[in-house]
């Protein structure tokens, strides 16, 4: 991404969330290209060269909402699959 | 305990899209998304999501068995062989620029099916159980071999459900080539890459084999019913033709269905063209038009219904799973089990492109021959990474349920299939394709819901495609 | 309005199950009552169970009827009528629940015909298609499922549909209703709301709701083939569309939704002004719900709609439901170009109404 950016932000992560943070931190650049993040002491530092700060909160906020589902069902998620597959 | 087997997107039209993994879906608010992170979920939430079948307790046996018979529905389980593509020459009586296979010249020998290929070939038809068949022939030009092809067709008169598919450049064709387009039982596939122009460009070189191509397409297309004639257009997207000449060109012939396909990364493609190797933000935009541009024709002119082909075969991913068998796009993708390619010597391999890749020289993903077999340690090998199941990255991914696996088209850009999704060209494509696709599914605009209810083949058409939760 | 009962006396001292025959042929079975004297309006036959006569229809139209001879009322009743595609059993008229418009307003007390009934189903004619109703007839649940096996396992030809509210299956029944032989067996189940309470308050039994997913969850978990009905109401017309969302989401395993329009009978006929929409003044209730369902791809059907009552684009969703014995046309209807898809009106309905809402097509 060159140059120029459109917005950074700073979220807080809360106190629940480090586990879930650290993996939307992974993984938001390869679903949205144009984001990073850095995640910090209880906080997380983004940027983007192509959507505004509201939007790319947004996009922070779902990333982290997915990551935590997954930590909170993944297992069960992928055994009822299992049960189908077999 | 309670699962929500929900995954999000971020996404311009629908808000946060929040997918379950059966497939259904809706567009979420902030303040939502805000109160599932925060476990505070309100009691209209739980609601909601609870009907929607978003909110499952396990211990509720209704409730489990009815998510697992929605998530079956999206998980393929194919079975038995029905469909063949059969490679009966290599030979052509043209030389595309951009051709995927690498074609045979005219009076090559040694490029068609020999006595004891077709044989064998007529034999393996024998052995299907199903009751019903669809092959597809392909080539070089397969109609340089009407023997070979009415043969196979022959063997097949058993099967109470038949379609035979000729792929053809429709450069030549005799009376006896008629005499087999006239079965009702066969479809014909052409190439259409635009107006004269384009198509003389990229595919027939000189005016009279171009005059000779038009010719005869005018002639089937009058002589047959409509549907029994399809045609693909192949676009350079470096220089794509103009959307409106190119939709034009269809419709002036009662096609109704233009699959937008960009240059294959295969044979002569490339060598030729060497920028074909991704597609970019270019082909994505022209894509976008084109589609747009068909929904402005369609609503001006109800009279017909055009479609971009892949569109609407991800918009029935969506909606109608299990009612499209598009072998490209579905998961698990198994490999030589429901359908195969029986190339020109016999050799049998999973996909078509596959085939390609062998004949360019890149790697041999053969898994048998037509006389001994294809069930051996190369289809295993195939099959045990053909998913997108249990993948780190479509795992997470909102649009999984809808998407498929083609390691077959990893191989042929990267020469490996554990690159990280999303660096693949294939999960850029789609979710480029996908996100699409929801834009529309939640445009207000009366025309997109016109030509996505026409695609969806629905009697009416419904207010809206997508919900959204506040 | 075919008559399904007629006047009969006979001199056999019990009930008895019999195929009428109005000519001797090869295949006499010994439940064959052979036609010995007719004339315009019945005749007499003889059966193994005794000799008895008919009154008020010609014979030829009775042939190949199975019927139940009942001395003591002096009446017969025909189970099975040869040819036609709408034979349905009563195997009780007790219920445990209490319908706001039901068709058939249950019984205390309980008859037990489920012997009659098997060997009637073991005279169908091939192929044959048998509903099965009551009252609830899973209120005698093992008797029910023993007969319908056997009969299934005797006649690898027969189908039944059985109309149920579904408030008694349990994890028990799986093991017998996952037997290949129940492909032959589709459930027609009534889901009125996909809110409970509605549910619950049109169908008159507090719970009914959940216990009927307590039962949804045995029929999936034994791949069971499902009708799911609702009945057009008053009541329930504008929860259509919620209704049909919450198809697409939880019931997707059910064969074919079943939207109904009214019967005026039983229940509904005191209340019809009360309960019946008028889904020819206003459609959208249905068609919402129809897209919804057609967009996610599940199976609805539409019964008891007259094809001109319904807007074109949903016109082939009317089926022609209404049983050939209880149908009848509006005068108008004889124009009509699609009169024979057409289900027209229950017997009963009011004519006066039949004929205002029809419009020949």
């Amino acid at each position: 991404m060159g140059g120029h950016l459109t917005a950074t932000i700073c979220c807080e992560i809360g106190a629940h969330d480090h586990a879930a943070a650290i993996n939307a931190a992974r993984w938001i650049s390869q679903f949205y290209s144009d984001v990073t993040a850095t995640v910090g002491n209880r906080r997380v530092d983004l940027a983007s060269g192509v959507r505004g700060p509201a939007e790319l909160k947004r996009v922070w906020q779902t990333c982290l909402a997915n990551e935590k589902l997954m930590i909170g069902g993944d297992a069960m998620r992928a055994s009822l699959l299992a049960e189908l597959i077999e | 305990m309670i699962i929500t087997p929900l995954r999000l997107r971020e996404h311009s039209s629908a808000g946060t899209l929040c997918v379950n993994d059966t497939g259904r879906f809706f567009g979420a608010s902030p303040t939502f998304v805000a109160r599932l992170t925060n476990d505070d979920l309100s009691v209209e939430d739980e609601q909601f999501l609870k009907c929607e079948g978003h909110r499952i307790s396990v211990d509720d046996k209704f409730a489990r068995f009815a998510h697992l018979y929605a998530l079956s529905e999206r998980v393929v389980q194919p079975t038995t062989l029905d469909y063949l593509i059969l490679v009966p020459t290599l030979r052509c009586n043209l030389s595309c620029s951009y051709c995927q296979v690498s074609r045979a010249g005219l009076r090559q020998k040694g490029f068609d099916w020999t006595e004891d290929t077709l044989a064998a070939v007529l034999e393996q038809l024998d052995k299907l159980p199903g009751d019903r068949i669809k092959i597809e022939f392909q080539g070089g030009e397969p109609t340089l071999r009407p023997d070979l092809i009415r043969a196979v067709i022959g063997q097949c008169e058993r099967f109470a459900e038949r379609q035979f598919v000729i792929c053809t450049n429709l450069q030549v064709v005799t009376d006896e080539i008629l005499a087999i387009f006239d079965r009702p039982d066969v479809f014909i596939s052409t190439s259409l890459d635009g107006n004269a122009q384009t198509h003389a460009r990229n595919r027939t070189a000189d005016t009279p084999t171009t005059d000779g191509f038009f010719a005869n397409l005018k002639r089937v297309i009058e002589r047959y019913p409509a549907g029994k004639i399809s045609a693909l257009p192949t676009i350079d997207p470096e220089s794509p033709p103009d959307i409106d000449a190119l939709i034009d060109s269809y419709a002036a012939l009662g096609l109704d269905g233009i699959f937008l396909r960009p240059i294959n990364y295969q044979g002569f493609a490339r060598k030729r063209h060497r920028g074909s190797r991704e597609q970019g933000e270019a082909w994505r935009n022209y894509y976008e038009r084109a589609v747009r541009r068909i929904i402005q024709r369609n609503w001006q002119d109800k009279s017909r219904i055009l479609e971009e082909t892949y569109f609407s075969i991800c918009l029935r991913r969506i909606f109608h799973p299990g009612a499209e068998r598009h072998v490209d796009l579905r998961n698990p993708n198994p490999m030589g089990i429901d359908y195969i390619v029986v190339d020109h010597d016999g050799t049998v391999y999973p996909t078509d492109e596959a085939r390609m890749l062998a004949r360019s020289g890149v790697v041999d993903l053969s898994i048998g021959d037509v006389a001994t077999g294809w069930n051996g340690p190369a289809r295993e090998t195939l099959n045990r990474c053909s998913t997108n199941q249990f993948d780190p990255a479509c795992r997470r991914c909102a649009y999984q349920p809808f998407c498929g696996r083609d390691i077959i088209d990893d191989i042929a850009r990267y020469g490996r299939i554990d690159l990280p999704r999303t660096e693949t060209e294939f999960c850029r494509r789609h979710l480029h394709i996908f996100d699409f696709v929801f834009e529309l599914i939640y445009s207000d605009d009366p025309a997109v819901r016109y030509s996505l209810a026409r695609w969806l083949r629905l009697p009416a058409t419904p207010e809206r495609f997508g919900i959204r939760h506040q | 309005m075919i008559p399904l009962s007629l006047p009969a006396v006979s001199d056999a001292e019990q009930p008895f199950i019999a195929r009428l025959r109005s000519s001797a042929t090869l295949d006499l079975g010994e439940r064959d009552a052979l036609l010995i004297d007719e004339d315009e309006v019945g005749g007499s036959y003889a059966a193994a169970d005794g000799l008895f006569a008919i009154d008020g229809v010609p014979a030829v139209q009775l042939d190949g009827d199975v019927v139940l001879v009942q001395p003591g009322p002096g009446r017969i009743e025909r189970l099975l009528r040869a040819g036609s595609r709408h034979n349905t059993l009563l195997v009780t008229e007790r219920c445990d629940q209490l319908c706001v418009m039901c068709s058939q307003p249950p019984k205390k007390t309980h008859v037990d015909r489920f012997d009659y009934l098997e060997q009637a189903c073991l005279l169908a004619e091939p192929h044959s298609l048998i509903g099965i109703s009551g009252g609830e007839p899973t209120l005698y649940k093992k008797r029910l499922l023993s007969m319908v096996e056997r009969v299934l396992t005797d006649r690898p030809d027969i189908q039944f549909h059985i109309l149920t509210n579904a408030q008694h299956f349990d994890d028990d029944d799986i093991h017998l209703l996952r037997q290949p032989l129940y492909r032959r067996v589709s459930w027609g189940i009534p889901l009125y709301a996909s809110d409970a309470s509605m549910h619950d308050e049109i169908v008159g039994k507090r719970g009914a709701f959940l216990r009927l997913f307590e039962s949804f969850g045995v029929l999936l978990a034994s791949a069971a083939r499902v009708e799911l009905r609702t009945v057009l109401l008053t009541s329930n017309a504008d929860e259509l569309p919620a209704l049909a969302r919450f198809i697409s989401a939880k019931l997707r395993f059910i064969e074919v939704w079943s939207l109904m329009q009214l019967e005026n009978t039983g229940f509904a006929k005191g209340r019809w002004q009360d309960l019946r929409y008028n889904h020819g003044s206003r459609f959208e209730p249905v068609a919402e719900a129809l897209d919804v369902m057609n967009l996610n791809g599940v199976a609805a059907q539409l019964f008891n709609f007259p094809r001109c009552s319904v807007p074109r684009p949903y016109r082939n969703f009317a089926v022609a439901s209404i049983s050939d014995w209880k149908r009848k046309y509006a005068p108008a209807c004889v124009t009509c170009t699609e009169r024979e898809l057409c289900t027209g009106f229950f017997e009963w309905h009011p004519s006066d109404e039949a004929e205002a809402e029809v419009t020949p097509l």
